[in-house]
């Protein structure tokens, strides 16, 4: 049944705080999926910027739909927090916090 | 746990697309109609309804510009098409202020050669920009929010496909006259008859917000301008000309040459250092044969004044593969490729994916009218569903009444139309928060009924060429659309039949709203 918890009508703080990880994480992360697709295909930066306008959204979907998929929002919350913090981090170093 | 992920999905899949589902509906229906802006602009200018193409309209548009631009640095004819019944007609002075392309100059009638007055009006041009800049709204908040529900259609799209435990099964199934159930096969079959088209113009319309929506983009991707690009080299001096009598270049045979090499009408000559022995003459075709070349993919050819080629330059390629797919699905969403028969296909695609829409916002309604009646959730959905869905066909319909009843030298009447239509939407809306229920979808879908199939009688009045002259000189794009608007106001008078029938036995009254609302087995076990 806790799976359910997303559907239940009551309002949580943890259930609005997953929905926001999800989205503004989701988003984040996918950009980051980005950076790093880009650097290891390295293309062009036109095709390369290209690229992005095409597949960024379809990462963010599965991304989205992996989130919402989730059966414990704080799993789903720290989840998210951490796969950010994993792919921006050595981004930031690889990049010299210049993306 | 897969019972979890299908109830996430469905979770997923209502949210989002409900949210900003009205919004999507506008879009979708504006962008339908988008389709063929060109022909409803055409419509919605009458004084150019008395021109009627013929082989000599070339001809007839280069003696008006030898009239009134003779001494021009250049010279620009775009003749009549599938689209377009009028010339239209470009030209640049010495030592003039260059002025961002609005479409042509001047448009004359391809028949007379006089130069046509037109009323101000934004035409189909106003719904195919509210379709993804809406209005009265910065440039860019509009791309963002369009954007966001452009993202919400998406992922609605596919955890849809995710909520059906018998996808295949359920395509070829409808239950009518079973309330929910009917609901239900209609968003799930309007959904996957078209689902590829929808995919398609979501992702690609998403695709076009990239500078907006993308925090790590800053270029739209598409720099390329058309062959020959807007820079020709700029000349202050004017050229030398001859008498008008001298200048006697064979364009006819030049078209001739241009047409038989490209197997396709000609869309446009161009004309620099006119009346002169040095004039060249650029033509371009109408086909566009190179989808993946973006907007560079027509060819062009050009001839010097003795009709002999000096440059041909073939449809633009892109540089590579991933330019190639971008460019494919730009054209495929704006659809400038299409003939007659693509954009009729597109344009019925994009009525399956509006009823998607429509039927997924009332799906939600009539899924939870037996336990959420009376909450304030529900009663807002309900009222934006009358609103947002009945009253935005009434404001479309509106538009184009007040397009023809308004004066036409009217100060001001460009904004005037723009104005009606969100009029009669706000007053619509205001109508849907008190009637949100079967009145409100009654009347405001007979008041719509009635502003479409009225439009060939409306049209009839107002034009200074009859339906039957129209029919004369074959004049398709406005007799296409008074049809399309009578079969459209016919089915929202069938809507309103059957609406009006479910009151008469009873199924909409409180009375018998426990009876019509019993739960079914098959209705609990669908979502």
């Amino acid at each position: 049944m806790s799976s359910l918890a997303l559907f239940s009508n009551t309002g949580s703080p943890m259930k609005v705080l997953r929905i926001v990880a999800a989205i503004v994480g989701g988003y984040t992360l996918t950009a980051v999926i980005c950076h790093w697709m880009l650097f290891l295909l390295s293309l062009e930066d036109r095709d390369g910027q290209l690229l992005v306008n095409i597949f960024f959204y379809i990462i963010y979907l599965v991304v989205l739909m992996v989130l919402f998929c989730g059966a414990n929002h704080r799993k789903v919350i720290v989840g998210t927090l951490v796969a950010n913090a994993v792919l921006w981090a050595p981004w930031m170093l690889v990049a010299g916090g210049n993306p | 746990m897969k019972q979890g992920i299908r109830n996430s999905m469905i979770w997923l899949h209502t949210w989002s697309s409900l949210i900003l589902g009205w919004l999507l509906f506008a879009v979708f229906l504006t962008g339908t109609i988008a389709y063929f802006h060109v022909e409803v602009s055409h419509w919605m200018k009458p004084e150019r309804h008395a021109s009627a193409p013929s082989d000599d309209s070339l001809q007839v548009g280069l003696d008006y510009l030898l009239a009134t631009a003779p001494n021009a640095k250049n010279w620009e004819v775009e003749v009549p098409d599938a689209r377009n019944r009028t010339l239209g007609l470009s030209w640049e002075n010495y030592n003039e202020e260059r002025q961002r392309r609005r479409g042509p100059r001047q448009i004359v009638d391809a028949t007379t050669g006089e130069a046509i007055d037109e009323r101000e009006t934004r035409g189909g041009g106003f719904l195919y920009r509210f379709h993804f800049e809406l209005h009265h709204l910065p440039r860019r908040t509009a791309f963002t929010i369009v954007g966001i529900a452009s993202m919400m259609m998406f992922v609605g799209l596919i955890t849809g496909i995710f909520t059906r435990r018998k996808l295949f099964a359920h395509f070829f199934t409808f239950r009518p006259k079973r309330n929910l159930m009917s609901w239900i096969d209609a968003h799930v079959v309007t959904g996957l008859m078209a689902l590829p088209f929808h995919i398609m113009i979501t992702l690609s319309g998403l695709m076009l917000f990239a500078n907006t929506l993308l925090i790590l983009n800053t270029d739209d991707g598409d720099r390329r301008g058309r062959f020959g690009g807007n820079e020709r080299g700029e000349q202050v001096q004017p050229h030398s000309t001859l008498p008008p009598s001298s200048w006697t270049p064979d364009i006819a045979a030049m078209r001739a040459e241009a047409e038989r090499r490209w197997q396709s009408p000609i869309a446009e000559l161009q004309i620099e250092k006119p009346l002169s022995s040095e004039a060249t003459f650029r033509f371009s075709p109408q086909d566009q044969r190179v989808l993946t070349a973006g907007r560079g993919g027509r060819p062009e050819i050009a001839f010097d004044y003795h009709g002999n080629v000096i440059e041909e330059a073939p449809a633009g390629l892109a540089a590579s593969g991933i330019q190639a797919g971008y460019s494919s699905l730009r054209q495929l969403h704006e659809a400038h490729f299409a003939d007659t028969v693509t954009r009729w296909l597109f344009f019925f695609a994009g009525v399956l994916g509006t009823f998607m829409c429509a039927s997924g916002s009332i799906l939600w309604v009539v899924k939870r009218r037996r336990k959420q009646h009376g909450q304030a959730g529900f009663e807002l959905v309900n009222a934006l569903n009358v609103g947002g869905l009945a009253g935005l066909m009434c404001a479309v319909g509106a538009y184009f009444w007040a397009n023809r009843l308004l004066p036409a030298n009217m100060s001001g009447r460009l904004d005037w139309e723009i104005h009606v239509f969100f009029a009669v939407w706000a007053l619509c809306m205001v109508h849907a928060v008190f009637f949100r229920h079967h009145k409100g979808w009654v009347t405001q879908l007979s008041l719509g009924g009635f502003l479409f199939a009225a439009i060939p009688v409306l049209d009839a009045l107002t034009s200074p060429v009859s339906l039957w002259q129209a029919l004369m000189i074959g004049d398709w794009l406005r007799l296409g659309f008074d049809g399309i608007c009578l079969l459209f106001g016919g089915s929202l008078f069938v809507a309103v039949y059957y609406l009006a029938l479910k009151d008469k036995v009873g199924s909409f009254s409180l009375a018998n709203l426990k009876k019509a609302l019993a739960p079914r087995k098959e209705e609990e076990a669908c979502y």
